[in-house]
């Protein structure tokens, strides 16, 4: 198995935690998390890709094992959390890279890939939406409701465990394949005091991921990045339209629906990470002379 | 990757979790966890052997996902955690398989190779033993002075074993390059030892630890009349059981392969593939009936 190095680097002050794996001279991949997870949700993915990419990733602030400061010593937006990312790019020093985005990732990766389009050599999606289609109506009967401003002292968020386990659980088939250490973990790291703010502060502001939609469109149009999505059809949150709306701004954009939930790579690993390889292989190793086309 | 599957079964009128992966037909090996982890410490191991092998691995009660009655309400000995590990094994249909046992695997495993000899097809401790040899004493006086003598002073000293800092330094003692262990092995261990009265249960398990050392004669001599193959593939890095418990398995099993890696007490978190790679070997060597 491919070694795995869990590592922390000081970010403006924060704690970063980040896995990395893989040589440092082939290609930088970039693995943003979604939520209420962490870099654990690609603990087996990254095995399966780091013998060909230089795979890096972290954990947000508030997530995982990252430095979880109180909503009160740090201003949590998505801004914000993509500065560290950005920081913790620098420290790893990768300046171009692709990405795998999934669910809250997604909103940290159009950060980056709208202050910095070169950067990003392509972009795998995986319930990360860039568009508004596809948000499921029973999770998000409105998502301009959570959009109702901050900072009400009141302002509670109740970790619920069922709902913790049914992201993990909604859309697989047979859920004994799922590790319920996935949602113990969560829940455990939720419970943690002060995080439950920290989640909802989030949640308040992903109105402004809404927002930006159009800007990434834009960026999806003049770039033309290569683009897979890869999407568990089946899951509770983003469904399968907010995959095919790609192609809308990205003719070529690949769009590949598996049997799976929110969650995919927790029943569906192999063939996800079949599918990134070949698709990686295709838009980098070609695209990119100087990186290594060899194996 | 071979899928794993993550299930649980009532056993006694508790729920014992267990991962089980690789086909059931094929030779089956039972991994036995120890203190404080759980199943857990054989995520990776078990994606490495399921193309061969039928793995199976139970949270012992009272750790991982498996239930955690009160000790209230629960007599926690090995004798009892052997009983539920037993009744698993018979309602999954498995009466002849390898078994891997490490740190309090390893007394389970021996009481039930002791209790059906002739299950057992071979043996793979990691850091379990079955010898007074190679305990080491800065740690095991902790222990001895609470089983000795139970007051607020001897149970001070083995709260210590109960700390994230203890569970830490069990992960990372004996490590050469620490960025090799996941910090989710002690945070995870950690969050399920703090849950409410598994103090308590972890207690009982140190006192009742007292009944192995008594039982080694029984289990060498088991050894010496089965020669069942055992391989002991150890961390030399482990303060807690130092080499010299892997060397004395060769007094009673001559034929016993002894390897001793690079390490710490969970070996393997941080060289799972050299495990592996022996284990493969190993097994590949029995005669599977």
């Amino acid at each position: 198995m491919t070694t795995i190095h869990y590592r922390t680097a000081d970010i403006d002050g924060q704690s970063v935690f980040y896995r990395e794996a893989g040589s440092v001279d082939r290609p930088d991949l970039l693995l943003l998390h979604g939520f209420p997870s962490s870099s654990f949700m690609f603990r087996n993915l990254i095995p399966r890709l780091a013998d060909d990419y230089h795979v890096v990733a972290p954990d947000l602030l508030g997530f995982g094992f990252s430095s979880a400061p109180s909503i009160h010593d740090f201003d949590y937006t998505f801004p914000a959390l993509a500065r560290i990312v950005r920081g913790l790019l620098r420290h790893t020093g990768i300046t171009r890279h692709a990405m795998y985005v999934h669910d809250i990732g997604a909103p940290v990766g159009w950060q980056l890939a709208l202050s910095n389009p070169q950067s990003i050599t392509a972009i795998v999606s995986q319930s990360g939406n860039a568009y508004v289609e596809g948000f499921v109506n029973s999770d998000w009967a409105d998502p301009h409701a959570y959009d109702k401003g901050v900072d009400s002292e009141s302002d509670t968020y109740d970790v619920d465990f069922d709902a913790i386990r049914q992201q993990y659980l909604a859309g697989v088939a047979d859920p004994s394949v799922v590790d319920p250490d996935t949602w113990w973990r969560d829940y455990t790291l939720m419970s943690r005091p002060g995080n439950d703010l920290i989640q909802l502060r989030l949640l308040r502001v992903y109105g402004d991921n809404i927002r930006l939609y159009p800007a990434v469109q834009q960026y999806f149009r003049e770039s033309q990045v290569p683009l897979l999505a890869v999407w568990g059809k089946d899951g509770p949150i983003f469904g399968p339209e907010g995959a095919h709306a790609f192609t809308r701004d990205l003719p070529g954009a690949q769009v590949e629906l598996l049997p799976g939930g929110h969650f995919l790579l927790e029943s569906a690993v192999d063939e996800v990470a079949t599918i990134t390889r070949d698709f990686l292989k295709r838009v980098i190793h070609q695209n990119s002379p100087t990186n290594h086309t060899t194996r | 990757m071979a899928a794993v599957h993550y299930r649980f079964a009532e056993i006694d009128g508790h729920n014992l979790f267990y991962r089980e992966a690789g086909a059931s037909d094929a030779p089956t090996l039972v991994l036995l966890h120890g203190f404080p982890t759980s199943s857990y410490m054989f995520r990776n191991l078990i994606g490495l052997l399921a193309d061969n092998y039928h793995l199976i691995a139970p949270d012992h009660l009272g750790f991982g996902l498996s239930s955690a009655p009160s000790n209230d309400d629960f007599d926690y000995t090995f004798d009892a955690l052997t009983d539920l590990t037993a009744k698993l094994l018979e309602k999954l249909g498995v009466d002849s398989y390898a078994m891997y046992v490490q740190d309090y695997g390893a007394p389970i495993g021996w009481r039930l190779a002791l209790r059906s000899p002739d299950t057992v097809t071979a043996i793979i401790s990691q850091n379990g033993n079955a010898y007074d040899e190679g305990f080491v004493d800065s740690f095991w006086k902790i222990v001895r002075a609470y089983q000795a003598e139970q007051n607020d002073e001897t149970e001070a000293g083995i709260r210590f074993a109960l700390s994230k800092d203890a569970t830490k330094w069990q992960y990372l003692t004996g490590v050469d390059d620490e960025t090799l262990v996941n910090p989710e092995s002690w945070e995870h261990d950690y969050a399920l030892l703090s849950r409410p009265g598994n103090d308590q249960i972890q207690l009982a398990l140190f006192r009742d630890y007292a009944t192995n050392s008594p039982m080694y004669p029984a289990v060498q001599e088991y050894f010496r009349n089965s020669q069942v193959p055992l391989l002991a593939v150890w961390a030399k890095g482990d303060e807690i059981f130092g080499p010299a418990g892997a060397e004395a398995f060769t007094r009673d099993l001559p034929g016993a392969e002894i390897r001793l890696l690079p390490g710490g007490h969970f070996l393997l978190e941080s060289a799972v593939d050299e495990v592996a790679a022996l284990i493969r070997e190993f097994l590949g060597r029995i005669p599977t009936s």
